[in-house]
């Protein structure tokens, strides 16, 4: 897929819902770094790996990106909360 | 005093951070869990920003209904979240089942660096740092 023009999350959530997105080019607050109003969509995929890979041959050209599902997350992660070091 | 959004899924609270490897960094999404020892992470992402085992600092085992899982803890390069920029912080590489829609989890060896409000009806955190780990950016 060609890059999409610039969309904000809930833009995001209803053009590719339940899939996860490869995210570039945000808007990024500059005193909240993580916090930013838009973003192109760069690749889909049924799975994280599957939307990073279709993503990859573009990927060098960002310093960095974000991958996130566009669906209803899910939880709690009850089990994966407490961890003991294995030593 | 600082205020951060966070997002609702469910029941669920969830807030962007970023993780920097040596050359790029990722943009994440987890889910703020005071319930949580550690800041955990996706094996794969950490391994994209350029960790390899041989950086783990330990293992870790977590049990689970399904048996035990393994992780390791990794001390990377610069972590954000809620306004802070941690160097050296140390996150737990976990697997993250895809189903579950996050890159991980927001813990407590993150949260301690602060008092803060969870206010849920207006989907902000409030929060105000109180040691010397944290490096707030504003």
């Amino acid at each position: 897929m060609d890059i999409s023009e610039r969309l904000t999350w809930q833009q995001i959530r209803e053009r590719y819902p339940d899939q996860w997105a490869v995210l570039v080019e945000h808007d990024w607050d500059e005193h909240y770094l993580t916090t930013y109003t838009t973003a192109r969509v760069l690749a889909c995929g049924a799975s994280r790996a599957e939307a990073v890979a279709r993503a990859r041959p573009a990927l060098d050209a960002y310093d960095g990106y974000g991958c996130r599902y566009t669906g209803t997350i899910r939880g709690p992660m009850f089990q994966l909360k407490q961890f003991k070091l294995d030593i | 005093m600082m205020v951060f959004p966070f997002e609702r899924s469910g029941d669920l609270m969830t807030v962007t951070a970023r993780v920097w490897g040596a050359h790029t960094y990722r943009e994440l999404i987890l889910v703020f869990d005071t319930g949580a020892t550690a800041t955990s992470i996706e094996p794969a992402i950490v391994k994209e920003l350029g960790y390899s085992s041989s950086d783990a600092i330990l293992r870790t085992r977590v049990p689970t209904p399904a048996g035990v899982q393994h992780g390791q803890l990794f001390r990377v390069h610069r972590f954000h979240a809620l306004g802070a920029e941690l160097s050296s912080f140390v996150v737990q590489a976990l697997a993250i089942d895809d189903e579950y829609g996050v890159d991980g989890l927001l813990g407590m060896n993150f949260l301690e660096n602060y008092n803060f409000t969870v206010r849920p009806r207006d989907r902000r955190i409030h929060l105000e740092p109180v040691n010397s780990g944290a490096s707030p950016t504003v």
